[in-house]
């Protein structure tokens, strides 16, 4: 348990300024909308609040990408190069992934809960679901939605770095082709699930399965990653 | 006592043969020096005892325990290299590194670390990059030597020390090494200076082993036979000639044999030169196209 803290501990040292920075550049963003909100007359607050919760959700994802860059460029090669044991190296970097993604996520379901209270705020409709309800269930249902985009985001991006190491980036661009094909070829059913929720339990429970399967995946590159530098 | 053995070990890079059915078996608690030219397979042989690459071919194991998969043994393993490749990791100061590294090696001795740190006068609040090529050297031996892994290589740990830096890492290394044997592995192209060091010599050449030998026997048998090509090539008939040089009737060759008291005596009648030869040479003559079969 000492040596999974001290790898925590260690995982968290490479993070430090990234998660400096873009929450710098955050705050910087959010203060100018404020800022901007309050001196031009046409703006309500509320276009105060959809540009905080747009930036909230555009900079947490960067923070996940980053993250999951940052491990995949630096922390993997160098903790291999160090003699990390292998299990318990794959085991902390989607923990530590799952960890980050679950306080984004109950960040954000804060964040809904606090704006359903105002009731001036008025929001949108994603996935078939009027947010303005303010039903729980609902609520809860997003906060999954989030948890498992932004997990999958960043399961994706260290397969992506893995794969491209140990294969050569031929295979890693070949994958990029096809995951793009794929969501031009599913296109109307994108539009049709952001619009209206349309088959909205058979794309959750790809969305596990895929999460699932890259995390798999995930663990048996880093538990036979070479380290060819 | 287990030995690390490796059975049949290839690594081939595409096409590339880094590393070529290399059979061995290290002796716990022993220095070993590992020598070879550039692009002989010595990182790669280092680097695969490490567990940072897999063997195309073959088995690496510490007793019966192999090292696939094995995390507890990868962790009785450490490569100390002279730089850092990643440029993340290098914008982080030494303090962080050794942090790091102190977080994850098992055996770990932070005092002796920090008597290093000021042994070599190492700036620890500097950010790795802004180090010169010496510190960064420093910091991998720091490294290597308080991580106390039972088996410790080194590749090529000299680069850009100067002569009295690279003085105190041999007697730290040697003083260490007397009072908490492990195996050590250095990889060197200095064998004027790490001779001294080394209790065994493995030499490599186009990722296969020449010579696996206490240098003992490679001190009492390598020598340097030199005068009349006649009565030379009578008398090394069946000795094991690594490499012959011609000049005229004259013919100097390295041989790596013993030789009986009547021998040495005939050599003596007949004016041919018997003489020692240090390792260095005899891996030049060896990388000059000799080899252990006599055959050029």
């Amino acid at each position: 348990m000492e040596r999974n803290k001290n790898l925590a501990r260690v995982l968290f040292q490479f993070e430090k300024t990234s998660l400096i920075i873009i929450a710098l550049i955050f705050l910087g963003n959010v203060l100018v909308n404020l800022l901007v909100s309050i001196l031009v007359e046409s703006l309500t607050f509320s276009f105060f609040i959809t540009q905080f919760v747009s930036n909230l959700l555009l900079f947490t994802f960067i923070y996940i990408m980053s993250t999951g860059i940052n491990q995949m460029i630096n922390v993997i090669p160098f903790l291999v190069s160090l003699n990390v044991p292998r299990s318990r190296l794959a085991k902390s970097i989607t923990v530590n992934g799952l960890k980050r993604v679950s306080f984004v996520t109950v960040f954000f379901f804060l964040i809904k809960i606090i704006l359903n209270k105002a009731a001036y705020y008025s929001m949108p409709i994603i996935l078939g679901m009027d947010l303005s309800t303010g039903s729980l269930i609902e609520d809860l249902l997003l906060a999954l939605i989030v948890f498992l985009v932004l997990s999958l985001a960043y399961s994706f991006i260290i397969f992506l770095g893995l794969v491209g190491g140990k294969y050569g980036w031929e295979y890693l661009l070949g994958i990029i082709f096809i995951a793009l094909g794929t969501v031009f070829f599913l296109i109307r059913s994108l539009i049709l699930l952001f619009a209206f929720g349309w088959r909205s339990s058979v794309w959750l429970l790809l969305l596990i399965v895929l999460f699932a399967g890259l995390s798999i995946l995930n663990y048996r590159l880093i538990r036979n990653y070479e380290y060819k530098y | 006592m287990s030995k690390w053995i490796l059975e049949g070990v290839s690594k081939i890079f595409d096409k590339t043969i880094a590393v070529n059915n290399i059979s061995l078996e290290l002796e716990e608690n022993k220095i070993y020096g590992l020598i070879g030219r550039n692009g002989a397979g010595k990182t790669t042989l280092l680097k695969l005892l490490a567990n940072q690459l897999e063997p195309t071919r073959g088995v690496i194991r510490k007793g019966k325990e192999a090292l696939k998969d094995n995390d507890s043994l990868s962790q009785e393993v450490c490569l100390a290299r002279e730089t850092i490749n990643m440029l993340g990791i290098r914008n982080l100061s030494v303090k962080k590194i050794f942090q790091i590294a102190s977080d994850v090696y098992p055996y770990w001795d932070n005092e002796y670390c920090q008597d290093l740190i000021k042994l070599f006068s190492l700036d620890i609040g500097q950010k790795h990059i802004k180090l010169s090529r010496g510190m960064q050297t420093m910091v991998g031996i720091i490294i290597g030597l308080a991580s106390r892994a039972p088996l410790t290589l080194f590749d090529e740990p000299y680069v850009g020390l100067d002569p009295v830096a690279r003085e105190l890492f041999y007697e730290s290394l040697l003083t260490d090494y007397e009072k908490n044997k492990r195996t050590i592995i250095i990889s060197s192209h200095l064998m004027s200076e790490l001779e001294n060091l080394f209790e065994r010599i493995i030499i490599i050449d186009q990722g296969s082993i020449l010579l696996n030998e206490e240098m003992e026997a490679v001190h009492e048998k390598a020598k340097v036979i030199s005068g009349d090509k006649a009565y030379v090539e009578k008398i090394l008939k069946d000795k094991k000639v690594i490499y012959r040089q011609e000049i005229g009737r004259l013919a100097n060759y390295t041989v790596f044999d013993s030789f009986t008291e009547e021998e040495l005596r005939e050599f003596k009648d007949l004016n041919i030169n018997y003489s020692s030869i240090n390792l260095q040479k005899l891996f030049i003559n060896l990388a000059k196209g000799g080899n252990f079969n006599g055959e050029e």
